[in-house]
């Protein structure tokens, strides 16, 4: 648990290192951008100033009345100066100020096929504070921030003029930036979105661990405590926990079963062999009175029958002694490759005269009339008529039961369902164990019985819910064959 | 033809714009000295040309003012400029072409040819900007 916590702990302090760097990464590669275009721009702006300052010189030196040539022809004068200088700077536009008056602005490669000659109104008090910049130290630069666009100005100065030039960078502050402003702000939502995912999972999975790990210590006390089922991974957890404690459940409840049955089969062999030879002795004893009261004249015919009751009570007794014997060690089944259907029908034959009497119809159904399996005949025979007897007992008159023989991937099952009442929820857990009964005249031996001789065959015997009515289903493993 | 037609137009304009009849006067005196320089290839005679490096400078100097040119014609608004602008050209081209022959002599008064065509342009776009503003006459402070 505390090596989850320090690796989720991990990840957020990661999620968040990344997210940190990727922004100032990108801030400063916005920034960078911008300050390799302005720097590239000042040099640019320096050159054409130069430019412009040794056309100024060799127009002068050529012509000394140049320079005092009245404002308006000297505008004219130097804009063809600047012109011809600044066609060879695509963007720059420019010119000088003399006395610190501006003359001969142009903008020679302005987009609008007529060279430019005004000075842009929106810059100009810029460009003013620019030159009086260039005339009070000699250079002046500006970087105008707009919304739009970055505007770069430029100013050098020489002895009785300044030469000036500005140019517009559009594409770092426009749809360039918006995007750059978009992916940074994703960027951050992102990792935003990644910390408080991460911080999501973290407490989650502490709450789950947290759930899980008190669930498994009630479990220890608690056999038949469930863990609280979650969504995801630790919900998958949480119902394999709770798989395992089931098996441990039916494994403990069979366990307590076998150890039972293995007790009263002992029990049984020992009682068996007590009880047997004297109900034998009394069973001739009865009948040798009989055939002697039979013989004797005078003797009452209700006295006869009265020891034929008895007899038919110590042949009850040797029934249910036949029954115990059924937990005794037995030698091992007598397993063969048997026709599955025959013997559910010799079952149903048997009984038929019961269930007639009681006008309650029994069905077979076979989806696979030939059915093999590796069985012990007479443990099965012995296990349908008791759940064809149990079956008889529950259902009203004019009732029905079902055997239906189903063949599938691991063997066979044959489903025994009778339209009686059902078996209550409260009693299911005890079907199957010895002596447990709610019929009065029951010995409660016929299921545990029966799910003893399955079991050394190989098969199971369980009780369906669902539906109405009972059904209990035998499955018996495929034969080898 | 051009320089005396400019001279008169000079003299018409000397009390109503001097400024602009100074320019005119300026151009025809150029025009005059392209001729004359021209006239000095033909009579062999006027000064020894500089050496072929200082003629070099010159003709890259005058390409700078040709490119000037235009904007002077469109500025004067003379009917005659363009024509005196195609004459510059030629004499630019014709030093050019000297130059690269090791002809100094015609290089150099081509190339002074050119110049003079150029100023004349300048003059006559500087005839059209406004005349400036007197002084302030100190007396009637």
């Amino acid at each position: 648990m505390r090596r989850l916590q320090l690796q989720l702990v991990f990840v957020l302090l990661a999620a968040i290192s990344v997210a940190t760097l990727s922004a100032i990464l990108i801030i400063r590669s916005i920034r960078g951008a911008e300050r390799v275009v302005v720097g590239d721009t000042r040099r640019v702006l320096s050159a054409a100033n130069a430019e412009l300052e040794l056309q100024y010189a060799e127009r002068a030196n050529a012509d000394s009345a140049w320079t005092t040539l009245p404002d308006a022809a000297h505008d004219i004068s130097l804009r063809a100066v600047s012109q011809a200088t600044l066609r060879s700077f695509p963007g720059v536009e420019g010119g000088y100020s003399v006395g610190g008056r501006i003359l001969g602005y142009s903008y020679p490669t302005h987009g609008s096929g007529n060279p430019k000659v005004d000075v842009p109104e929106a810059e100009r008090p810029e460009i003013e504070s620019t030159i009086q910049d260039a005339e009070k130290s000699g250079k002046g630069e500006r970087v105008l921030r707009g919304s739009r666009d970055i505007v770069v100005i430029d100013a050098v100065s020489q002895r009785d003029h300044v030469a000036w030039t500005m140019k517009r960078l559009a594409g770092v502050t426009d749809a360039a930036e918006t995007r750059r402003t978009f992916l940074l702000i994703s960027l951050v939502i992102a990792a935003l979105v990644s910390v408080i995912g991460t911080l999501a999972t973290v407490v989650g999975l502490r709450k789950g661990i947290a759930e899980i790990q008190s669930g498994l210590a009630r479990l220890e006390t608690d056999f038949a405590f469930d863990l609280p089922v979650r969504g995801g991974e630790l919900g998958s957890i949480s119902r394999s926990v709770n798989r395992v404690a089931d098996t441990r459940r039916n494994l403990e409840t069979a366990l307590r079963r076998a150890d039972r049955l293995g007790a009263i089969g002992r029990m049984a062999a020992s009682m068996a062999h007590e009880i047997r030879n004297p109900l034998n002795g009394i069973r001739l004893t009865m009948q040798l009175l009989k055939q002697k009261l039979g013989n004797t004249p005078g003797t009452s015919e209700i006295r006869a029958s009265d020891l034929d009751l008895v007899i038919g009570e110590v042949d009850r007794l040797n029934a249910l002694l036949s029954d115990l014997l059924a937990f005794r060690e037995a030698p091992k089944p007598n397993m063969q490759e048997q026709k599955l259907l025959p013997i559910m029908k010799r079952c149903v034959e048997l009984l038929e005269p019961q269930a007639q009497e009681r006008k309650v119809a029994i069905r077979i159904q076979a989806d696979n009339a030939a059915a093999h399996a590796t069985v012990d005949a007479k443990h099965l025979t012995q296990v349908l008529t008791n759940l064809l007897l149990n079956a008889l007992a529950a259902v009203p008159e004019r009732g029905a039961i079902d055997l239906h023989l189903v063949q599938n991937g691991s063997g066979f099952t044959i489903d025994v369902h009778d339209t009686g009442p059902g078996v209550p929820p409260d009693l299911r857990e005890h079907l199957f164990e010895p002596f447990y009964t709610t019929r009065s005249e029951g010995s409660g031996l016929g299921l545990a019985v029966s799910l003893e001789l399955v079991n050394r065959m190989g098969g199971t015997l369980e009780y369906r819910d669902g539906g109405t009515g009972a059904t209990f289903v035998i499955h018996l493993p495929a034969g080898e064959s | 033809m051009l320089a005396k037609m400019y001279l008169e137009k000079s003299e018409s304009l000397k009390f109503s714009s001097p400024f602009a009849a100074t320019r005119i006067l300026g151009a025809a005196d150029a025009l005059i000295r392209a001729v004359e320089h021209q006239q000095h290839l033909d009579q062999k005679d006027g000064p020894p040309p500089p050496n072929s490096a200082e003629i070099t400078r010159h003709v890259d100097r005058i390409y700078f003012r040709l490119q000037q040119a235009d904007y002077f014609v469109k500025q004067s608004g003379d009917p005659n400029a363009q024509t005196i602008a195609d004459f510059a050209r030629q004499y630019y081209q014709g030093a050019l072409r000297a130059s690269d022959k090791g002809d100094l002599r015609t290089a150099d008064e081509c190339a002074k040819s050119t110049d003079e065509l150029m100023r004349a342009l300048e003059n006559l776009a500087l005839s059209t900007a406004s005349p400036p503003r007197p002084s302030p006459d100190p007396r009637k402070q």
